[in-house]
């Protein structure tokens, strides 16, 4: 104790953030902003309202490092509630965009309650199960995945299964790391491989989705509808070449060839501008942020900070593992964005939480 | 069951929960790696499949069209132009409510269904953001009127584009022809790689002979497209080559004069006037004529109906596709065909009573005169068209001795003219009635072919030759209508006649003058059948009437041309070289139905003479 109290505090333990973490954040978000540059046709229009989201989205990071973990396992079954409630509100009486009900109108602001729960149930499970023995118990694992089920389900609805899955990957992300039986996991795995994608073709996915994964598999069959975008997706990134065609030089972007090209697409316009080295450059920044987080969970002292740190950054990896994975080709289309680079704001703010929640489990644990 | 005791202990709860990090981050470096592969693949193994599909996206290969070569009258008075019109462009694809859009124009400008109809034909078979003609050929003030309405019309276009235009409209119409879009059998025949980013192609007469002088060659431009196939910018282009341009042997001076002669009398015929020196076509009428400028763009059916149910049949290019029996214009070859094959000389007269007749047979060949002629010699025979001088003359000679002497002078062979459809007539020998009509040759025939009736039949541009043969002595020239064409460097390219130095073989030049003289007495003595055209002129004219039987009259029948209906009357003919001492020029002229060759073909050729003459290059 006495250590810790004659510790010397420097600036970024005043303000809790991770000099580290924040500094590969921002590299990546300054990446991002060029990147969006060149894919919007140089539009400043787009320039000034993304880096507005950047600012506040890096407001609320710093807003949220200030809460104490401590607090957030308190508040954590009560923002799992509330997200349910605002699933069950939206179903309701969501708004309706792009045939989906995603959208919570709350007055001013709209509110997608699917990015809620993003965060709300990984701190949920990390929260039920941080005083849980290792490994777990029967009942106790079937609670967790109730806790799971209830919003992935809520959120299927919507519909939208590409959010459904990543919320349901970071509760079971937390079941792992809370030490779930291998037992259990090699018989999760060997249903999920058997039965799972005969359950989600005949009674799951929509008639679109059933296409999305149909035209993964063999996206030449249909250039121009379905096919279409990863078609040229590829065509941009394999013509990038080894070291690209150079900054703004995007033609596959520039001519308007590539569609979503600011939005879900985005790397594709990267890939083309700055080829395969440029890809390994921005994979590596994705892959210190993620081992960063990891590393920040493992040097941390209490198991839910542990668990939701570790859930948050293992989500991240999934996020941009998804993403880049749809826009090369081997996985199907799902309408992830590019974390931290994409053009929209939701996803931003999300992430910029989830970082302001492992910047405070970082900060905290030297005042534990 | 490895672990029955819960652990509780926190260091030891802490360094399972690191495993699993380690676990999983393992798992995820392998997908991690599974991107790096992948990315390699596409973009350092597969580059240039990808590269190219790229390049394939946004480059395209535009075709540039030529322009067409432009052509002139020996005296560069332009007889086909380009000239720019405007049309009005839609891109359907851009357009939400095409209906709208058109009441819209319809209100600003006229559009009739029939252009409204069209373009929704053809808004059917386009590519994507392909645009769209709506109408051609605006005015000034229909420009004027969508410049100012264009922020109210989206998607809306005004493009210029290059018009074959003919300016002197029906003068040498059969001659030049015309060009028009290609059509669905020429579309199969022609060379895509040439006729890329063309739609017009040569259809008659010297646009279609000359298509490969006057078409160009096209040229390409590559150009930077984005995804709604809109060009941006051009990366690389390689100009066309222009069509060379072409200079006719037309003069429209001489050739506007033959045109009204038989516009004055609305006759239906051939007139030619050739250099004999070398084959040179000064003009070349086929009348009744057309404008060609209506087909250009595609003839509207009202005004090919119009065309096409005249009877005298305007479309029809009579000089080389007409064929018509010679009658006695013939009479001056064949006459010189007896004196160099020596069947007669210039002395020998057989006594004309009006008729001929076989020994053996009942029928009278009778001559146009019914008291005859009295005694005649060759000269007298040509200059008063004796025909029983030459139903005697044809008994001696035989039908294969006059076919092969006539044959010299290119009867019943193409003259080589350049337009490859023209007809090669018909000269007969008893193998060609046995082969054609199955029948063996009478000898009556041999006589009536004497005057240049019966299985004979000739072209206008034929007859030329043979006179320009006759006329030079024997020199044979091919008549064309090219004189040179200009290329794209500006080197001349002058026509070359295939026939060059060839002569007839000639026994004894005293028959061919003697002919030559008989033909100025024809015009110039006082019984000379054309006698009424050779007064009060400066200059001399050798020249032979015809007249040639369409339907043959009874054996004591009478003719009488106002009882005849118009279709079986006469061909009037007229054939001249002038000057007749020192020829320079050959004259055919032949009115369908005309009635005599001396009352109205000679004036006509008179006509034209005169304007030679005024002219005299």
């Amino acid at each position: 104790m006495l250590k810790d109290r004659l510790y010397k505090r420097t600036f970024f333990d005043i303000i809790k953030i991770d000099p580290t973490l924040m500094l590969f954040l921002l590299i990546l978000s300054a990446v991002g902003l060029m990147v969006l540059y060149s894919a919007s046709g140089q539009s400043s229009d787009t320039m000034i309202r993304q880096t507005t989201r950047l600012l506040f989205s890096f407001t609320i990071l710093l807003v949220v490092a200030q809460i104490s973990p401590q607090y957030l396992k308190l508040i954590s079954p009560w923002v799992f509630i509330i997200g349910i409630i605002m699933l069950i509100l939206v179903l309701l009486v969501g708004d309706i965009s792009k045939g989906a009900q995603r959208w919570l109108n709350i007055y001013f602001f709209r509110l997608q309650p699917s990015e809620w729960m993003k965060i709300a149930l990984p701190m949920a499970i990390s929260w039920y199960l941080h005083d849980k023995p290792h490994p777990l118990k029967l009942s106790h694992f079937l609670v967790a995945m109730l806790i799971i089920l209830l919003p992935v389900i809520l959120i299927f609805y919507q519909p939208d299964l590409g959010t459904a899955i990543l919320v349901g990957i970071s509760g079971l992300f937390v079941i792992f790391l809370a030490g779930l039986s291998w037992w259990f996991i090699g018989i999760f795995v060997l249903l999920f491989i058997v039965v799972m994608p005969y359950i989600m073709w005949n009674f799951v996915m929509h008639a679109y989705q059933k296409t999305r994964v149909l035209t993964f598999i063999n996206p030449e069959t249909d250039m121009l509808g379905a096919g279409y975008h990863i078609t040229q997706s590829k065509i941009a990134i394999g013509s990038g070449g080894n070291f690209g065609h150079g900054w703004l030089n995007s033609t596959q972007s520039g001519l308007d060839f590539l569609p979503e090209r600011t939005t879900d697409f985005i790397f594709a316009v990267f890939g083309e501008e700055f080829g395969f080295l440029g890809a390994i450059l921005l994979l590596c920044l994705y892959l210190i942020i993620v081992y960063r987080g990891l590393y920040i969970a493992i040097k941390s002292r209490n198991l839910y900070d542990k668990f939701l740190a570790g859930s948050l950054s293992l989500t991240f990896f999934i996020y941009f593992f998804v993403n880049i994975g749809m826009v090369i080709g081997i996985l199907p289309v799902v309408g992830i964005p590019l974390p931290l680079v994409s053009y929209g704001g939701t996803s931003m703010v999300t992430l910029c939480i989830s970082f302001g929640m492992i910047m405070s489990i970082h900060s905290f644990k030297r005042l534990l | 069951m490895p672990n029955k005791e819960y652990i509780t202990n926190r260091t030891k709860r802490y360094e399972q929960f690191a495993n699993r990090i380690f676990t999983i981050g393992l798992i995820f470096l392998l997908l991690f790696l599974a991107l790096i592969v992948r990315l390699f693949f596409l973009q350092n193994i597969n580059f240039n499949h990808y590269h190219k599909l790229s390049e394939n996206n946004r480059i395209k290969t535009v075709p540039t069209a030529p322009i067409r070569g432009l052509i002139f009258d020996r005296n560069h008075i332009p007889l086909a132009q380009n000239i720019p019109t405007f049309e009005l462009l839609i891109t359907p694809n851009k357009v939400k409510n095409m209906s709208f859009l058109l009441q819209r124009i319809k209100k600003i400008i006229s559009i009739n269904n029939s252009e409204i109809k069209n373009f929704k034909k053809k808004m059917t078979k386009k590519k994507p953001f392909e645009k769209v003609v709506l109408k051609d050929k605006l005015t000034d003030k229909d420009i004027a009127i969508i410049l100012a309405n264009k922020i109210f019309l989206p998607a809306i276009e005004i493009k210029a584009k290059l018009n074959r235009y003919y300016p002197l409209q029906k003068i040498a119409v059969h001659a030049l022809g015309y060009i028009g879009r290609i059509n669905k059998q020429e579309a199969k025949k022609i060379d895509n790689k040439i006729y890329k980013g063309s739609t017009h192609i040569g259809k008659i007469g010297v646009e279609k002979e000359y298509e490969k002088i006057l078409r160009g060659y096209p040229g390409s431009k590559q150009v930077e497209v984005n995804v709604d196939g809109k060009e941006l910018r051009t990366l690389k282009e390689v100009r066309p080559t222009p069509g060379f341009a072409m200079t006719l042997t037309i003069d429209t001076r001489l050739q506007q004069v033959a045109e009204q002669a038989f516009l004055e009398h609305e006759h239906a015929g051939s007139a030619i006037v050739m250099d004999i020196t070398n084959g040179e076509i000064l003009t070349i009428v086929s009348a009744p004529d057309f404008n060609p400028n209506l087909f250009v763009n595609g003839i509207s059916s009202d005004d090919f109906d119009k065309i096409n149910k005249d009877s005298k049949r305007p479309l029809y290019n009579r000089s080389i596709l007409g064929k018509y029996p010679p009658g006695s214009t013939i009479k001056p070859f064949v006459s010189l065909a007896g004196l160099e094959l020596g069947i007669i000389n210039k002395e020998k007269k057989i006594n004309c009573h009006g008729a001929y007749q076989l020994q053996n047979d009942k029928h009278r060949y009778r001559d146009w005169k019914k008291s005859g002629h009295g005694w005649t010699n060759v000269e007298k025979s040509i200059v008063e068209s004796c025909d029983v001088f030459y139903y005697d003359l044809g008994f001696h000679m035989g039908v294969n001795r006059m076919s092969d002497y006539l044959s010299l002078f290119g009867f019943g062979k193409k003259t080589g003219f350049d337009n490859k459809y023209e007809l090669s007539g018909i000269l007969p020998t008893r193998a060609w009635k046995r082969k054609n009509r199955n029948k063996k040759w009478y000898l009556g025939e041999t006589l009536i072919m004497g005057i240049g009736q019966g299985y004979m039949s000739a072209t206008s541009m034929q007859i030329t030759k043979a006179v320009a043969t006759l006329a030079s002595f024997g020199k044979v020239v091919t008549p064309h209508l090219l004189k040179y064409y200009t290329d794209h460097k500006g080197i001349r390219h002058k026509y070359q006649d295939p026939n060059k130095n060839t002569s007839l073989p000639i026994n004894n030049i005293d028959n061919w003058k003697l002919i030559h003289k008989s033909m100025k007495n024809v015009v110039h003595s006082p019984t000379g059948t054309a006698r009424r055209i050779g007064y009060n002129t400066s200059y001399l004219i050798a020249g032979k009437t015809g007249t040639s039987q369409v339907y043959s009259i009874a054996q004591d029948g009478k003719y009488d041309a106002k009882k005849v209906a118009y279709e079986l009357r006469d061909h009037a003919l007229f054939i001249a070289f002038v000057p007749a001492d020192n020829p320079k020029i050959a004259v055919t002229v032949i009115i369908e139905h005309g009635g005599s060759g001396s009352s109205t073909a000679a004036p006509i050729a008179k006509k034209i003479i005169e304007k030679y003459f005024e002219l005299r290059y």
